[in-house]
């Protein structure tokens, strides 16, 4: 047994995570969920914004990120439009653009809310130096970056775009980031040159490095991987692919964690003899 | 002279990056503009070289059926399809047909027809007015807000009804981007946690003080992040312990540690970019 277990095939490991992620998907177990003092914040902040507040929302990310970084831009889109706020879409990935389009499909649909006037889809941005550039770009004049929008109509001719010429005009921003660039960029360059409120959607094994800038006050929320969107879920009320996701990844966290508690033990027991 | 003029273009055009940032002068950022216009430009062509240099390997590799020509067979016809269909529909969602009026008529007498014998009409047609003024022949497109403060003010503006229609772009945008690479780029990120969990079970060993120390700490944070970690805690009548004792590492060791990292990594990247600027780094240059 002792020796089955040392050389266990790594199949049997791949079919127990295949069952930890599939069954709590098709039989979801509900387990409560208490949101953190980031996702607080960050929900706060938006909250807090008044109706026709400009909203920015950077989307950094593309498919492969998207199963984490998705539901979290769903939810803000959503607490943005049931607050009114104007919300402007972004990026600094190529794929981004259609990442906004889908999230902004999803979370119009029952709406009362009108592309151009409500919401826009600026599109894509190339620049240099891992986003730094962009940002620069960005807090100086987005209509130079985004003379059309995703739609390849003049933003000017848009009603949302009055009196929104730069990054200084938004309310605060959200950068949805899958990496570089992404929230880096913000933070050094829409919020310690231009004093822009920013804010920080990253994946789970990103999100390390950005509590140090939510300690500095650089960021003013944080959300990390899917239990971040499962959080704003759940403090937005919604039921979205975040809340579900995260018995999946709850089963997946204690097959692991048994995996190496069993490692462990192996370990001891060949030690021992 | 074939390093020195090379170093004087790398001294100058950091000076100018590096001035913008503190100084405010138009021509400084004009300057800059130009600069990073050149890069994108660069990037462009490295792109293309990339390009054509992944074509020249996978293409010697079927002509001479080396060890898996067969994927890169799979590659190339990747590479053609989305490249073609990419030129022929763009790459949006939705692309806008501009219409001339006649034909803007024909389709809404077809999406009439349709709607009167119960049918969903086929055309997304789009009227819409146009406010500019023309400034140097350039159309400069304004918010209709602004074409009245224009006119009151009796600057010549102009308005013009514009007709297109809105069509989806199901070659490139649904079968490419959301049928298959969106669903790919998934599964081949999906497959880290396989891959994790079988590394973690091999390698994750108490064998020393530091292996149990990262390891005591993985154990809190994985079950600190899930709910089911709650949910064990308050059943073993330790409430919130995993999420605080959680929270309580990100904040303190890890933002520590990673403030260390992140500050050295800034200082070493400034000593270098230092360095380049001077003339002391010529790694660049393509020397030792």
């Amino acid at each position: 047994m002792l020796e089955f277990l040392k050389n266990l095939d790594r199949r049997y490991i791949f079919v127990l995570i295949a069952l930890a992620v599939a069954i709590p998907l098709i039989m979801p177990l509900g387990l409560p969920l208490t949101p953190g003092p980031e996702a607080k914040s960050m929900y706060k902040v938006v909250d807090s914004l008044e109706p026709g507040s400009k909203l920015v929302l950077s989307f950094d990310y593309d498919p492969a990120s998207k199963a984490e970084l998705h539901p979290m831009s769903e939810a803000i889109i959503h607490h943005a439009f049931r607050k009114k706020l104007k919300v402007y879409a972004i990026s600094l990935y190529p794929a981004g653009p259609s990442m906004a389009t889908n999230a902004f499909a999803n979370m119009s649909k029952d709406k009362e809310v009108v592309y151009g006037k409500d919401y826009i889809n600026l599109g894509f941005y190339y620049g240099p130096n891992t986003g730094l550039n962009q940002v620069a770009v960005f807090s100086q004049d987005i209509v130079n970056a985004f003379p059309v929008d995703e739609r390849k109509k003049p933003v000017g001719s848009y009603e949302i775009m009055s009196g929104f010429k730069s990054l200084k005009d938004a309310d605060a921003v959200i950068s949805i980031s899958a990496g570089d660039p992404g929230v880096p960029a913000y933070v050094s360059v829409a919020n310690a040159i231009h004093n822009i409120k920013v804010g920080a959607g990253v994946t789970a094994v990103s999100a390390p490095r950005f509590y140090a800038y939510m300690d500095s006050g650089q960021i003013f929320g944080l959300l990390g991987g899917l239990r971040g969107a499962a959080e704003y879920e759940t403090l937005e009320k919604i039921k979205g692919k975040g809340l579900s996701g995260m018995d999946a990844q709850s089963m997946a966290h204690l097959v692991i964690i048994l995996l190496i508690i069993l490692s462990n033990i192996i370990y001891i027991i060949e030690k021992k003899d | 002279m074939k390093r020195e003029i090379p170093l004087m273009i790398t001294f100058f055009t950091c000076a100018i990056l590096l001035l913008q940032f503190i100084v405010d002068l138009p021509i400084l950022d004009r300057m800059t503009n130009s600069i990073n216009d050149s890069t994108s430009i660069v990037a462009t062509f490295a792109m293309v070289l990339g390009l054509a240099s992944l074509a020249n390997v996978h293409l010697n590799k079927i002509y001479k059926k080396r060890r898996d020509w067969g994927y890169s067979i799979i590659l190339m016809l990747g590479f053609v399809i989305t490249l073609v269909l990419g030129c022929l529909h763009g790459v949006d969602k939705e692309y806008s047909e501009a219409l001339t009026k006649v034909q803007y008529e024909a389709m809404a007498l077809e999406n009439q027809t349709l709607k009167k014998s119960g049918e969903k009409e086929i055309h997304n047609l789009v009227v819409k007015s146009n406010y500019y003024f023309v400034r140097n022949t350039d159309k400069v497109v304004v918010t209709k807000d602004i074409f009245d403060h224009l006119k009151a003010q009796g600057t010549p503006v102009e308005e013009e009804t514009l007709y297109s229609v809105d069509r989806e772009n199901r070659l490139f945008y649904t079968l490419i981007f959301e049928n298959i690479y969106d669903p790919l780029q998934a599964t081949m990120f999906s497959l880290l946690a396989f891959f994790m969990a079988s590394a973690a079970f091999r390698a994750f060993r108490a064998k020393s003080f530091e292996a149990t120390l990262l390891l005591l700490s993985a154990f809190l944070v994985m079950m600190g992040r899930v709910p089911i970690g709650e949910m064990i805690g308050s059943m073993i009548g330790l409430n919130a312990f995993f999420p605080d004792t959680s929270d309580f590492i990100m904040k303190v060791f890890n933002t520590a540690g990673q403030r260390a990292i992140m500050i050295g990594a800034t200082l070493g990247m400034v000593a270098s970019s230092f360095r380049m600027w001077i003339g002391l780094e010529t790694e660049h240059l393509g020397r030792d």
